[in-house]
């Protein structure tokens, strides 16, 4: 499409204005707001020069690597959650037998609100709870764990339950994305021959690329800084500060202890984080581009 | 292409407009037709339900004695008391009123510079009505900063039944720490969960350092004292770890419910409700809902059986929830009206119906109490120094030294003097991260 | 190259490993959903001793307990304008946004696009604080207006993101073809990109309504006001400890959930429908 006259050249800026406009109010003029505040301090009510010392204060902090070293094991949940969700949607395209029920369900978690799944998954989980009793009753006794209340295991208790979330989500993105991957793609794979798992290999996939790397970045964002109900419903930090992720460092130091601009900071250095993981993504990308 | 720029900022507008409907601009012109919009954001709905009633009812008639005001009172959660609250001073726009928790929590925010003095809008003669163990708790730099609005004696319930199942005199609980091991032993050999608890949210690090941590210490200056590290006090010092020591020989020996670490604080005590389990610590608005249900002949509490050598050791603990004016507030004069009306003998006698909570206040008359477990606080409040703890140290100290720490006392084999040392390495911890409120805090005389 | 497997001969093993997978995954999908509708619907003594099975006896006293005195109408009400007006801003948005970044050549699209998705990544909870400040510039503290823009500028970013990477999925050949026919771009862009991204469209619809649905944090600070609260504000209100009555908890955890669970039963035809008419017929 080419323009001829000046006007042109402004379209596309119009069209992108609005939300432009929204994300600049909403979203940039408040993380400008937050980087800013990052380098004072309050005292008595009021901003004074602090220069890096917030981050130095934060970097000293053992409770901020327990919590980045929490989101990378969230992060490791991301190859499951993606996996999975691929597979339940190439199987769900396959119209297999009661495709449309499984569809029902397998969404179904998704629509829940976060406390809802975190009060009803400490019900589940807790020591005389109803996974421990279901254990018990066939035998796997030694299964028996307190899965909330046991300092190694109750981030990976966190884990799973983001999981059980997240994963309708997947398989719905995918889905909606194979509904547009022309059928004839398909057609001419069964023509050659081609088994299930070929189809997907050589068919599903490619058609999913880029789809599949949009969901990997949104579950990057989401176990980086959208966890906080998880944790705050289901432990609380705990225990002994061992399911500390980084957003729930910021509420600790912003609102549980008094120091707002410490937070902040925190937060700059969440944004920092996932700028790397994205920029880094983009060019592993790149490279597997150039590669092929 | 214009068109249609056109038609969404219409658009946008028209949602705006409709959305704002009315009552948003009322904190910026804060009288309108002459009258003056008191924002309150409260919250103790949660502890003391008929809370919310009780602030409705006493706002209606606080707007029927006086025309030019009009009350506008949000409960908040939980959750989001502080943050919300921390958001809106730093906008300098939010609540004329605002609810704290007590003690350090409260004056925290004093330290911000987010609270008006309450001593610069009341007499002498009004602060004086207060009761000086709940003054104290925001009392700091010779000001009165909050207001108590009501108290919670934190002490023991005891099922009797239970008690009499394992051979127990049900009238007579165990007042020394031997006493109360011997209790707590007959019961668990009676196939009796002593103590019902829940650690996983952490609270009740705040609760049992509470209970037990303040027996070797004469006055509360001397927590304060630890605090600061004057004359190089520390929790390495036997006398101010012995609780710990207390705390493992009770878990050490089986006597919490075996869930501990995956109940929250209020599931572990309502182990104690549903009858599984014999004892448990609780507040007194719960513990007298409790009696009225189940009978005074069923429900008992007890102080917490002491151990210590100091004068605090038959200390009762008696906190209180506060109320305070914001720095930012444009109607100060009419917010400090306000307060002390809920101090007025209606309001009392009215939140004590609608709540049962108990208003700290020396006219508060113990007539009032129709409660067992109300009426033996009161008469302990009178015979014994009060004292509670957690309210003298910092609150960041709190969730990430005294919760975390308790925790893992449990979920670990810890010993107690390593567990002493992790006290003072998160208070230094603490001290290195706030200097800002560690200067205030060092300036803290307690008043007793 | 041949396969190993003929097509008919690894359809029986294919057939049965994908049914035990999809039934097993159904199940651990729907036990934590059975746990909390089946309790709701006992009696305290009754989840206690039995939390799995199916109550006996039946009773909706905890919807009763859960219910009592509240004001679920207006709740609900809100709710479901904050959802409308919020989800209309940002489609509209995105949709134009998306759209210029997916197919228009203009100085900046990349380094501006590049920019907006780590924006979704600052945490909301230290949001919260530029963001009243903001409120309070524009006096839209304590309005629904400050709310459903919040939401609106959180959702844009995602929306964007995803809008454009299926329109950018479009068939260059269609949308020229139609240039050449002497429709304007405009025109492209809403009888050709818009229809052919239904799909994408629902998805993200349900994703931004589930999420305006259940939102907790943001509502809470911005709506201190009773007669502005939302449905899952309401009912986290007044979570005390006094009812900590499982059922009761579980009933309201139930009533939080019922709506969207109806809008998704009898929305579930058309976003299958939707899902899968995307397919392109070139």
């Amino acid at each position: 499409m080419k323009y001829k006259n000046r006007l042109g050249l402004v379209v596309p800026y119009l069209y992108i204005m609005p939300a432009i406009l929204i994300v600049t109010l909403i979203i940039v003029f408040p993380v400008v707001n937050i980087i800013v505040n990052s380098f004072f301090t309050t005292v008595g009510g009021k901003e004074v020069w602090f220069g890096i010392n917030n981050y130095i204060m934060i970097f000293k902090d053992d409770l901020f690597w327990t919590s980045i070293l929490n989101n990378l094991r969230l992060f490791a949940s991301i190859p499951f959650i993606t996996v999975f969700a691929i597979l339940i949607a190439a199987l769900l395209y396959d119209k297999i037998l009661g495709w449309h029920f499984y569809q029902s369900i397998i969404f179904t978690p998704y629509i829940l609100a976060i406390p809802v799944v975190g009060i009803v998954f400490s019900y589940i989980l807790q020591y005389k709870g109803v996974l421990n009793t279901l254990l018990a009753s066939i035998g796997c006794e030694s299964l028996v764990k307190d899965w909330l209340g046991t300092p190694k295991l109750a981030i990976w208790s966190i884990v799973a339950v983001v999981v059980w979330k997240q994963i309708g989500f997947g398989v719905v993105l995918f889905l909606a994305r194979l509904g547009s991957v022309p059928p004839v793609l398909y057609e001419a794979a069964t023509v050659d021959g081609a088994g299930w798992w070929k189809k997907l290999i050589h068919v599903t996939l490619p058609q999913l690329a880029t789809t599949i790397e949009f969901f990997i970045i949104i579950n990057i964002i989401n176990m980086l800084s959208w966890v906080f109900d998880f944790v705050f419903v289901m432990t609380g930090g705990g225990p002994v500060n061992s399911t500390y992720v980084m957003e729930y460092f910021i509420y600790q130091k912003a609102f549980a202890g008094s120091l707002v601009n410490m937070g902040e900071a925190a937060g700059v250095i969440v944004l920092i984080f996932a700028i790397c993981i994205i920029a880094a993504e983009s060019i592993i990308r790149k490279r597997l581009e150039d590669f092929q | 292409m214009r068109k249609l720029l056109v038609l969404l900022l219409v658009l946008m507008t028209a949602v705006s407009s409709t959305a704002c409907g009315g009552n948003s601009d009322d904190n910026q012109i804060s009288s309108k037709n002459g009258q003056t919009t008191l924002k309150i954001w409260y919250w103790g709905e949660q502890e003391a339900p008929g809370m919310k009633s009780f602030i409705d009812k006493a706002a209606e008639v606080y707007m029927k004695e006086n025309t030019n005001i009009k009350v506008d009172a949000v409960l908040q959660e939980s959750d989001t008391l502080y943050s919300a609250f921390r958001s809106a001073a730093k906008a300098k726009q939010g609540p004329d009123i605002q609810y704290f928790w007590g003690g350090t929590q409260a004056l925290e925010d004093v330290w911000m510079g987010n609270v008006a003095p309450l001593s610069d809008y009341w007499s002498k003669e009004d602060i004086d009505n207060l009761p000086l163990a709940q003054r104290s708790e925001t009392y700091w730099d010779g000001k009165q900063w909050c207001m108590p609005f009501y108290q919670y004696g934190s002490v023991w319930g005891y099922n009797k039944e239970l008690f009499a199942k394992a051979g127990l005199d049900a009238n007579n609980p165990p007042r020394t720490w031997e006493e109360f091991m011997t209790t707590c032993e007959a019961l668990k050999k009676a196939g009796i969960t002593p103590i019902g608890m829940g650690l996983k949210d952490g609270y009740f690090g705040g609760w049992i350092i509470s209970l037990l941590g303040q027996q070797n210490m004469n006055t509360k200056q001397e927590l304060v004292d630890l605090i600061k590290g004057s004359d190089n006090k520390s929790y390495t010092d036997p006398e101010n770890y012995e609780w710990i020591t207390k705390l493992k020989e009770m878990k050490d020996k089986g006597y919490f419910n075996t869930d501990i670490m995956s109940l929250d604080l209020y599931q572990g005590q309502q182990l104690f409700d549903s009858g599984e389990a014999a004892m448990t610590i609780n507040a007194e608005p719960y513990l007298a809902q409790l009696e009225r249900k189940e009978g005074a002949d069923k429900i008992g509490i007890m102080r917490t059986p002491s151990f210590g050598e100091g004068k605090m050791a038959d200390s009762v603990g008696i906190p209180s929830q506060v109320l305070a004016i914001t720095s930012f507030s444009k109607n100060k004069e009419e917010a400090a009206k306000f307060l002390k009306f809920l101090h007025t003998e209606d309001m009392m006698k009215l939140m004590y119906q609608e709540a049962g909570a108990v208003t700290p206040d020396k006219r508060f008359k113990d007539e009032w109490l129709n409660t067992e477990v109300d009426k033996q606080i009161m008469a302990w409040s009178k015979g014994n120094p009060e004292f509670w703890y957690q309210y003298f140290y910092p609150f960041g100290f709190e969730s990430s030294g005294v919760n975390p720490i308790v925790q893992k006392l449990f979920a670990v084999d810890l010993a107690p003097e390593e567990a002493a040392k992790e006290f003072q390495d998160a208070l230094k911890k603490w001290k290195n991260q706030n200097p800002e409120l560690l200067t205030a805090f060092e300036k803290w005389k307690v008043l007793e | 190259m041949k396969t190993i497997h003929s097509a008919k001969g690894n359809s029986l093993i294919y057939k049965a490993i994908s049914q035990v997978f999809m039934l097993v995954m159904t199940l651990l999908i729907l036990f934590p959903i059975y746990f909390m509708f089946i309790n709701s619907f006992k009696s305290r003594p009754d989840f206690i001793k039995n939390p799995i099975g199916l109550p006996a006896p039946f009773t909706v006293q905890s919807f009763l307990d859960a219910f009592a005195g509240k004001n679920f109408v207006s709740w609900f009400g809100n709710s479901i304008f904050l959802m409308l007006a919020s989800i209309v801003i940002t489609t509209l948005f995105s949709c134009l946004a998306a759209f210029a970044f997916a197919r228009m050549d203009f100085k900046g699209s990349k380094t501006i696009f590049n920019m907006m998705i780590p924006l979704m990544s600052i945490p909301p909870i230290i949001m919260l604080i530029p963001l009243y400040k903001v409120m309070a510039v524009l006096n839209l503290v304590n309005t629904r207006a400050s709310v459903i823009l919040i939401y609106s500028g959180i959702m844009v970013p995602f929306t964007i993101f995803l809008l454009k990477n299926f329109f950018a999925n479009v068939p260059k050949s269609l949308t020229e073809a139609a240039f050449i026919d002497g429709a304007t771009q405009f025109q492209t862009f809403y009888k050709i990109i818009i229809p052919l991204s239904k799909s994408a469209l629902i998805t993200a619809s349900i994703v931004n309504i589930v999420w305006v649905w259940n939102e907790l944090l943001i509502a809470l600070v911005f709506l201190q006001d009773e007669s502005m609260r939302t449905i899952i504000v309401g009912l986290t209100l007044f979570k005390s400890r006094y009812t900590l009555n499982v059922p009761v908890i579980m009933a309201g955890l139930s009533i939080a959930t019922i709506p969207m669970l109806l809008v998704y039963i009898f929305g579930q035809r058309y976003l299958v429908q939707g899902l899968l008419s995307g397919a392109v017929k070139e």
